[in-house]
């Protein structure tokens, strides 16, 4: 009997061993406690949404149309409740007017404040000697990279931008093309608006842009977008084009992007950050 | 004496088959638990979601009744979801309001579901309808 017994408990031991590790081992794994990151931008012009290139829109009361709006957006860091710990999500993004929705990455599940950025590329990807085919921020590094832009190439006094790369040059951190009306009353004939061309890079204009808080939560498994609204024109804001001339109406180069010696580029500095705003009521 | 030690045996069996039978049941009784009933909703079916029918009514309601995404209202001109124009906007090349091959992931049904705050302001949909949501999507996200 005693024997009996002694079997039996081994086997009651056993069994609820067994069946309890059974148990744990056929629950669904625990989902991975960070959700996923992303960004919905918007490309306008004040408040109008800029969906057709080439259209001509009034702005504030000038006519404007855009040919080219794209810039770099790296160095996303979400901000935690607290204001000071920082996410980092390591993603280079190139914001084209037909791309809204951009995954940058995962982050734990929690609560956050807001987020923060930088406009343009940090040094070390800006003037990497491998150019296009070194690595941008995610690590990406081919043929195919975010960085193989063409247009996206600052030039010099040697050669124009985009023709070639050159890692002493770097990129071009935002491209923003169009024709304005330069009359005094903004709204004169479509056909006497003037080009302009503004290819912003170096790196004194790498910019960092902390947005204002506006509180969100990351779920587990779920995608958060941070919904922004890039607004182009905000970018020239304090820039008289009333008769402007070539000289204010283009900074293509190098030279042309000196803070210091040129006042449109030290202008158009201090505008980057003015430029995103969080879509109301997201 | 005997008789004693038979019975303490006996007992000490039952004892222990008690234990086997409810030391397994509360294990297995972890599994059942975790098997969640899909929900049902009346009116879906996974073949015959209509964006006219099922989705639209669901937009006028929260986001165009509201008088937020209609008009020309700061949040229409971004999104305007008025019945007239609502698919083309969503629809609108590279904006990923609609995914079909991860409905989830789209940026209709993140706004709605993990937004910040979640649209719309006035209360998150029900369950039926963001399903009704995901399944338009998954469906193709026609204009149907």
């Amino acid at each position: 009997m005693k024997k009996l017994f002694i079997i039996l408990a081994i086997a009651t031991t056993s069994l609820i061993w067994f069946s309890c590790k059974k148990s744990s081992s056929s629950e669904p794994t625990p989902a991975a406690a960070t959700g996923t990151v992303g960004f919905h931008l918007h490309t306008d012009l004040d408040s109008i949404e800029i969906d057709v290139l080439d259209s001509v829109y009034n702005v504030l009361g000038r006519n404007w149309s855009l040919s080219t709006a794209q810039l770099y957006i790296t160095n996303i860091q979400l901000i935690g409740l607290d204001g000071v710990t920082l996410t980092s999500l390591p993603d280079t993004i190139l914001k084209m007017v037909d791309t809204e929705e951009y995954i940058i990455g995962q982050a734990p599940v929690g609560n956050y404040s807001a987020v923060r950025f930088n406009v343009g590329l940090a040094p070390s990807i800006n003037h990497n000697a491998n150019g296009p085919a070194g690595s941008d921020e995610a690590g990406n590094s081919s043929s195919g990279s975010i960085l193989n832009h063409q247009e996206m190439w600052l030039g010099d006094a040697t050669y124009p931008s985009g023709s070639n790369f050159n890692p002493a040059d770097g990129y071009v951190f935002i491209n923003l093309q169009g024709k304005i009306d330069t009359s005094a009353s903004g709204t004169g004939p479509v056909a006497n608006m003037q080009p302009f061309c503004y290819k912003i890079g170096t790196d004194a204009m790498y910019t960092n842009v902390v947005m204002g808080s506006q509180p969100y939560t990351i779920t587990a498994g779920q995608l958060h977008l941070i919904h922004i609204v890039v607004h182009y024109n905000k970018l020239l804001t304090g820039i008289n084009f009333v008769g402007a001339t070539p000289a204010t109406l283009n900074i293509t180069n190098i030279a042309q992007n000196d803070t210091i010696t040129n006042p449109i580029a030290k202008q158009i500095h201090k505008n980057i950050s003015s430029m995103f705003i969080y879509e109301v009521g997201n | 004496m005997k008789l004693e030690i038979k019975t303490k045996n006996i007992f000490n069996c039952v004892f222990v088959l008690c234990l086997v039978i409810s030391g397994h049941s509360a294990c297995t009784y972890k599994n059942e638990e975790q098997v969640t009933p899909g929900t049902t909703c009346s009116g879906v079916s996974p073949d015959s979601v209509s964006f006219s029918k099922d989705i639209i009514p669901i937009l006028v309601a929260n986001c165009d009744n509201s008088g937020c995404h209609t008009g020309s209202t700061q949040a229409a001109n971004i999104l305007n979801l008025s019945p007239s124009v609502a698919y083309s906007q969503l629809s609108k090349k590279g904006s990923g309001y609609i995914n079909v091959s991860n409905p989830s992931f789209s940026v209709l049904y993140s706004t709605l579901v993990s937004g910040s705050p979640a649209m719309p302001p006035s209360g998150p949909l029900t369950s039926c309808e963001l399903q009704l949501i995901q399944q338009w999507m998954s469906q193709g996200g026609k204009n149907n």
